[in-house]
C-alpha cells in the first residue's frame, strides 16, 4: 500500500471515503464525521469485508466501525494515535499521511465527541452502541 | 454575540460553532423545521388577509398593482408572501448544507 497513491483516490476533495476491493473501487462517499462510515456499515457491510478503506479523517470511533466491518486495511489523511493503536491491536493494517496525538472537535476546545465517547473502550463491539448514542445525542442538539 | 447572529441569520455557515458535524446537522434540521412552520404560518396569514381584503372591498376597484397597493389588506398579504419567499430561500440554503440522506423529502 503506497500512501502517496491512495491520496489520489479522494480526487482532490470530491470524496472523503473510498473503499477498494482487489484494486477496484466499490464505494465512494462524501461527508463529514462518522456519518459516511456508519452509513456504509449499516447499508452495505459486505463492502467493508476484506477491503482497503481510505478515509480523510479516522479517529477511534471510525476505526471501530471499520474493524467491525472486517476491513483489512485502513488509510487516512489524518489518523489519531488512538485509532492507529486500536486498528493494530485488532489486526487491521493502517497507514496515514499525518498522525495526530488527539482528534479535536471543530472548535479546537477539546476532543472530538466521538473520540471522547469511545476513548476508554477496548472492544470494537462495545464502541458501536456508544457511537450511535453519541450521534443521537448530537443530532438532538444536546451537549 | 457574533456567533448568535450567525446562527440566527445565516445558520448554514455556523458549522464551526459545533463540536461535530452531526451536531451541526441536527441544528440545521431543527432550524429547517422551524422555518417551515413559520412559512406555513405566513401562508395562513396571507390567505386570511386576502379573504378579509376581498370581504371589505367595495367592489369598485380593479386588480391593477395600483389598486392592490391601495388595499391595505392586500398590501400586507403581499408583504407576508415576500417573507414566506425569503424563508423558502433560507430553507433551500440550509438543505443544501445537509447530507443528501438527511434532507427533508
Amino acid at each position: 500500500m503506497k500512501p502517496e497513491n491512495l491520496s489520489a483516490l479522494f480526487e482532490n476533495g470530491a470524496y472523503t471515503l473510498v473503499v477498494q476491493k482487489d484494486g477496484a473501487t466499490v464505494h465512494k462517499d462524501f461527508g463529514r464525521g462518522v456519518g459516511p462510515a456508519l452509513r456504509l456499515y449499516d447499508a452495505q457491510p459486505e463492502l467493508l469485508k476484506g477491503a482497503l478503506v481510505c478515509d480523510t479523517i479516522v479517529g477511534k470511533a471510525t476505526a471501530a466501525i471499520y474493524i467491525l466491518g472486517g476491513a483489512s486495511c485502513v488509510y487516512a489523511e489524518i489518523m489519531s494515535a488512538a485509532a492507529a493503536d486500536f486498528l493494530n491491536a485488532n489486526g487491521v493494517d493502517c497507514a496515514c499521511k499525518t498522525k495526530t496525538e488527539k482528534l479535536l472537535n471543530r472548535q479546537g476546545t477539546g476532543l472530538c465527541p466521538f473520540e471522547q465517547a469511545v476513548l476508554e473502550l477496548e472492544k470494537p463491539e462495545d464502541c458501536l452502541p456508544v457511537i450511535r448514542a453519541t450521534l443521537a445525542r448530537l443530532m438532538a442538539g444536546k451537549k | 454575540m457574533k456567533d448568535f447572529f450567525c446562527r440566527l441569520f445565516t445558520p448554514w455557515s455556523a458549522g464551526a460553532q459545533f463540536d461535530a458535524p452531526e451536531a451541526f446537522y441536527g441544528f440545521l434540521l431543527g432550524r429547517d423545521k422551524l422555518l417551515g412552520t413559520l412559512r406555513n404560518l405566513c401562508f395562513g396569514i396571507a390567505l386570511v388577509l386576502l379573504v378579509i381584503g376581498y370581504a371589505v372591498s367595495d367592489g369598485t376597484s380593479g386588480y391593477s398593482i395600483a389598486d392592490i397597493a391601495n388595499q391595505p389588506y392586500y398590501l400586507i398579504a403581499v408583504g407576508v408572501m415576500v417573507l414566506a419567499l425569503l424563508l423558502s430561500l433560507a430553507m433551500i440554503r440550509i438543505e443544501k448544507e445537509l447530507p443528501k440522506e438527511m434532507r427533508p423529502k
